[in-house]
């Protein structure tokens, strides 16, 4: 590559890492209660979440436009509230990798917060604890391993997501092109030594967060218990 | 996944017509993914007067001849854009001399339905009153290419360049300008009129560009090629060129 | 002294029982499923009733069904059936988890001789010795009642028999109503100044007939 523009992969960190950051939290507060509660429609409820996982990411992205975009609802009352646009930014990319992602931590954090007794966190708070106290020192430390997983997949999936981001964020060189996008274009126009520079890279980057995460996690779980 | 529903559905075809004992001639045409609705008028027509089969593949013009050249069993394939006729026929990969331009189209600027742009040539667009102009992305968008060639004609390209949003397809380009995400863009004619939810402004001037042709030809891996031959004869037709040009498209 | 009535609809029937313990051991027994385990879980303040009231030491942890203590505030000890141990913290660690003063703790685990596990995972140790775990971490918040659900179900005989002094040894130093759900009768004869049966949603007092 003669111009080494890296914009793409400044980007694809920065959507993928934020994305992850912001699903791992939701997630898990999410999955945290509705793995303890019972209320009419908790089925329509899941079902709506895990929605983006069945869905081709294009009809994702549809959908998104229609939401975010600039006669969608929530897009225009972010324009009219604090003249923020989503649509064709890398906010749009943000939004369209959490989407996405979501599905996959909600799982795994569900799944985790369902494994343990659930005696162990009643004992805890027989012993005079907070919901807030318990849930970090019990609840979240059993259910860890789990929850790790699932960062791995989100940040995985949040890295790799083309479709829908393409669709809300529009391809504008140096604003919104990750790098699924640089390569999808490269490979278009047959550009084929710049598409496998991109490809190369986001294998190695892929590869590389899930290798460190796994190692990383069964150090920990190692540590604890077995 | 298209490839592979076509794929199928052929295997299921040649399973139900084993059983006959006349066994008709099937054609394979490749045809670009803006050719589809004309298309499924034509074969209705076609499959009346003749003892033949027609299967159709409609996808874009690139993916079709990467398809081919990968060695898909096609007899006819009209492509969207020349040059990617052009490099199958260097490959040898399709015979020379059947190779005819089918139709025509033209570029034009389009806008939501009710919108206030009153542009009548692609020279009227007033940068000031536009925040996003939706374009196919010109090195693989064939719509996209022509669109950088006439606004570089007017010399309105550099201007633009920063109101783009590159679209993979045309029908992306569509769906920026329904949905108001976009307040313009650039698609075919027969693109736009495939969408009653937009409306035309402009008509790009024909000496600004080359003219947009689809050329067709049968492949050279045919095994039935003068069917094929007199398939690609049909599409020349008056009665074919008027379906075409209801569908937007300029007759030849 | 420990005052329960109360009422609340299960899958299968209504468990619309009434009982009272004064600082003494008093066993629930009964088939599975008989709703032994949501008593407790309704005196710990870990379920919602339908109606009745619930009162410790004068203080009404619930009243018309209403719950007016939280769970936490309640100072209820629970055994749970499986000890529900911490599995990520130490022996020592799961004790001082609720626990009031460290010397107090210190000393119930030396009384009990699990002192000397305080480092160990509850992974690490045996069922006898995870039983007085969670017993300890029981006493240690300084209950005003303790549940112990099936305590000694999964020990042997002779871990039985030196938990069962044990049990009694604490009770008489830390005079409170506890509520033991056991299935056993030689050990609900053993520890209990008063039986229960519970059947069909109701509860018997059969302390006289045995």
């Amino acid at each position: 590559m003669s111009e080494t523009n890296l914009f793409p992969l400044w980007l694809s960190l920065r959507t993928a890492s934020i994305s992850t950051v912001i699903v791992f939290i939701v997630g898990i507060a999410i999955a945290y209660i509705m793995a303890r509660r019972t209320f009419f429609g908790k089925n329509a409820l899941e079902a709506f979440f895990l929605l983006p996982l069945v869905l081709p990411p294009t009809v994702v992205g549809f959908g998104l436009l229609y939401l975010f975009g600039k006669n969608g609802l929530i897009g225009r009352a972010l324009a009219y509230l604090f003249d923020f646009q989503i649509v064709f930014t890398w906010y749009g990319a943000l939004i369209a990798a959490i989407v996405v992602s979501f599905p996959l931590m909600y799982q795994s954090a569900t799944a985790a917060f369902g494994q343990y007794d659930k005696n162990i966190e009643n004992a805890a708070l027989t012993m005079g604890k907070s919901r807030w106290h318990v849930f970090w020192t019990i609840s979240f430390p059993l259910a860890w391993p789990g929850l790790l997983a699932g960062v791995v997949l989100a940040f995985a999936r949040g890295l790799g997501e083309f479709g829908a981001t393409l669709m809300l964020a529009g391809y504008i060189p140096g604003q919104t092109d990750t790098i699924p996008m640089a390569i999808y274009f490269a490979v278009e126009a047959g550009d084929m030594d710049k598409a496998k520079y991109w490809v190369i890279l986001i294998v190695i980057l892929g590869f590389a967060a899930i290798y460190w995460l796994n190692w990383w996690s069964t150090k920990r779980m190692m540590k604890h218990r077995r | 996944m298209k490839k592979i529903i076509v794929v199928s559905l052929f295997f299921i075809v040649s399973l139900s017509m084993s059983g006959c004992n006349e066994e008709k001639t099937e054609l394979q045409v490749a045809a670009a993914a803006s050719l589809t609705d004309a298309m499924k008028e034509i074969k209705t027509v076609y499959e009346k007067e003749h003892d033949v089969d027609l299967s159709f593949n409609f996808a874009g013009s690139g993916k079709l001849a990467q398809q081919i050249q990968q060695g898909a069993p096609v007899d006819v394939f009209v492509s969207a854009n020349e040059d990617w006729m052009d490099r199958l026929e260097q490959e040898s990969l399709i015979e020379t001399d059947t190779k005819e331009d089918v139709v025509g189209n033209e570029l034009v600027l389009i806008a939501k339905k009710g919108s206030n742009f009153n542009y009548s040539s692609m020279e009227d667009i007033d940068k000031t009153e536009l925040d996003d102009i939706a374009i196919g992305m010109p090195e693989s968008v064939p719509a996209g290419a022509y669109t950088k060639q006439t606004l570089q004609a007017t010399e309105q390209w550099d201007d633009l360049e920063d109101l783009f949003i590159y679209a993979k397809d045309v029908r992306q380009v569509l769906t920026y300008v329904e949905s108001g995400n976009a307040d313009v863009g650039f698609v075919y004619e027969s693109d736009a009129e495939t969408s009653d939810q937009v409306e035309v402004l402009a008509t790009a001037d024909s000496v600004n560009i080359d003219s947009i042709v689809y050329p067709g030809g049968v492949t050279a891996s045919s095994t039935n090629k003068s069917e094929a031959e007199a398939f690609l004869t049909f599409l020349q037709t008056e009665e074919v060129q008027d379906v075409l040009d209801k569908y937007g498209f300029v007759s030849r | 002294m420990l005052q329960v009535a109360i009422c609340k609809q299960l899958s299968h029937f209504t468990l619309d029982v009434e009982l009272t313990a004064n600082n003494e051991i008093i066993a629930l027994a009964g088939p599975s499923g008989s709703g032994k385990t949501t008593i407790l879980e309704a005196i710990a303040g870990l379920t919602k009733l339908d109606e009745g009231s619930i009162v410790v030491h004068h203080r009404s942890f619930v009243a018309k069904g209403k719950s007016l203590v939280p769970v936490q505030q309640r100072n209820v000890g629970y055994v749970f059936q499986d000890y529900a141990l911490f599995p990520h913290k130490t022996v020592w660690e799961n004790i001082a988890y609720g626990m009031k003063r460290t010397s107090f703790a210190k000393q119930m685990m030396e009384d009990v001789g699990i002192h000397h596990l305080k480092n160990q995972y509850p992974h690490e140790i045996s069922g006898g010795e995870k039983q007085r775990t969670a017993l300890i971490r029981a006493f240690a918040i300084e209950p005003d009642v303790l549940l112990l659900d099936e305590p000694f179900a999964a020990l042997d005989e002779q871990t039985k028999t030196t938990s069962y002094a044990q049990l009694l040894q604490l009770h008489e130093k830390w005079q409170i109503p506890i509520v033991l759900v056991s299935h056993n009768q030689e050990e609900v004869k053993h520890l209990a100044s008063r039986i229960y049966m519970i059947q069909n949603g109701k509860v018997y007092d059969v302390s006289d007939n045995t």
